[in-house]
């Protein structure tokens, strides 16, 4: 063998091992932006606004009193701009167990699938000190 | 000479890229592993902050229904003494027993998670217990009946109890047996009841160390309540007048100022996988 001829198979080898390297590395960079994108901290901060705002909500009343315009206007002036909702309300009774009294909904707009996330909350509906209504609050939340 | 030099050369070039794609390995392995454990801890703080919320949707839930009717607890400090004031409709108890019972079977049916489970059965036992720290006084509520119970030391300067009935009473308390005290031993205590007849009010300085039982009577002589005064400056308030409502607030003089006034001991577990939460209701935070 000649050393040019050497000479060819160290520079291919030194080629391919560039570029197995290098595949392997964009293989793991796509796989690992890919999935940045899909389960990001975004997704959680969004999910803990929306059971921040139930809780405050429930607080301050606004759950037991279930009046959707001021829902709409609170959940309108608490969230960040540009964050669409959608809020249902049930009101349960209990006689021997619970029954659906009634139920209550309102949006800002339509859901984006791919970034809605949802709270839920339970809460009290409390008048002349006995309980009127069991209640289950349930916001989903995304960016728009 | 040259062809020697041309082969180190190589080497150095092929060994320099083996190196180079070694730090690269390394690297790319370095951030699948920083991304994986960012994932995990996402996910971690995700049941975290679940678990939280729904303890937090317990906690207000049981608050809420104790400051709606069964107790309510406020307290004023001044001159390092407390009047620690619980007042409630004592006929009204076995309402919040059964309200919270409904509230727990909600909650076990409804919460959000399948994997949360919820314990607050502690705090639907009879009887209701509240602690007051740093006193360390128990405040026992039952059927009719609501103690103070100072666990140690002079905790409890005195009691102060106003009791509110919509039926006529007599003019004058029923006392079936009064021990006097004074100095060290001295317990003051301050009655004052309001009938649909009318207002009274009566001072006296008991005994820490012995037992006083005082009855509250109607114009018929009928026994409305009963008050009575154990050793270490416990309280028992009994009612017997299960049919009308029965208000009474009773203002506990203590040493120092309060901590806090909890219900039961750790009455809401919420758990998910590994992640368990339980904790106390604050009825009154210090």
């Amino acid at each position: 063998m000649c050393a040019s001829e050497k000479k060819g198979i160290v520079f291919s080898s030194d080629a391919v091992v560039a570029a197995v390297v290098l595949s392997l590395f964009a293989v793991s960079f796509a796989f690992l932006s890919a999935k940045s994108s899909q389960e990001s901290h975004a997704q959680l901060l969004l999910k803990k606004q929306a059971g921040d705002m139930l809780m405050a909500l429930d607080k301050t009343g606004g759950l037991s009193a279930g009046n959707l315009s001021e829902l709409n206007s609170s959940l309108a002036q608490a969230l960040p701009a540009g964050t669409g909702w959608n809020i249902s309300l049930e009101y349960y009774n209990y006689s021997g167990g619970f029954m659906l009294d009634r139920q209550e909904s309102a949006a800002s707009g339509q859901a984006s699938a791919r970034s809605a996330v949802s709270a839920q909350r339970e809460f009290l509906s409390l008048s002349n000190g006995s309980v009127r209504h069991y209640g289950v609050a349930r916001l989903m939340v995304w960016k728009g | 000479m040259i062809a020697m030099d041309k082969v180190k050369s190589g080497m150095v070039t092929s060994i320099s890229v083996v190196l180079l794609a070694s730090a690269l390995l390394a690297l790319t392995y370095a951030i699948a592993h920083y991304s994986n454990s960012n994932e995990e801890t996402a996910s971690r703080l995700a049941e975290m902050e679940s678990v939280s919320l729904q303890f937090d949707s317990a906690a207000w839930g049981i608050r809420s229904l104790e400051r709606s009717g069964a107790i309510n607890v406020s307290a004023k400090y001044a001159n390092s003494t407390t009047n620690l004031t619980f007042s409630e409709n004592m006929s009204s108890l076995n309402r919040y027993s059964n309200d919270l019972s409904h509230f727990s079977d909600f909650l076990a049916a409804y919460s959000q998670e399948a994997n949360v489970s919820l314990d607050i059965s502690r705090a639907r036992l009879s009887p209701m217990l509240l602690y007051v720290s740093p006193q360390n006084i128990t405040v026992n509520h039952s059927a009719g009946r609501v103690g103070f119970e100072p666990q140690a030391g002079p905790g409890v300067l005195g009691y102060e109890i106003q009791i509110t009935v919509p039926l006529q009473l007599s003019d004058s308390l029923a006392w079936d047996s009064q021990a006097n005290g004074s100095g060290e031993d001295a317990l003051p205590v301050g009655i004052a009841r309001q009938g649909s007849n009318g207002a009274w009010r009566d001072n006296c300085t008991l005994s820490r160390s012995s037992n006083s039982i005082v009855r509250l009577v109607d114009s018929a002589n009928n026994t409305i309540a009963t008050m009575q005064f154990r050793p270490a400056a416990a309280l028992d308030v009994f009612n017997y007048n299960l049919t009308n409502d029965l208000y009474i607030s009773v203002i506990v003089k203590l040493n120092g100022s309060v901590g806090g006034v909890e219900l039961g001991k750790d009455i809401i577990t919420v758990g998910r996988g590994g992640i368990v939460k339980q904790g106390k209701v604050l009825v009154y935070a210090g």
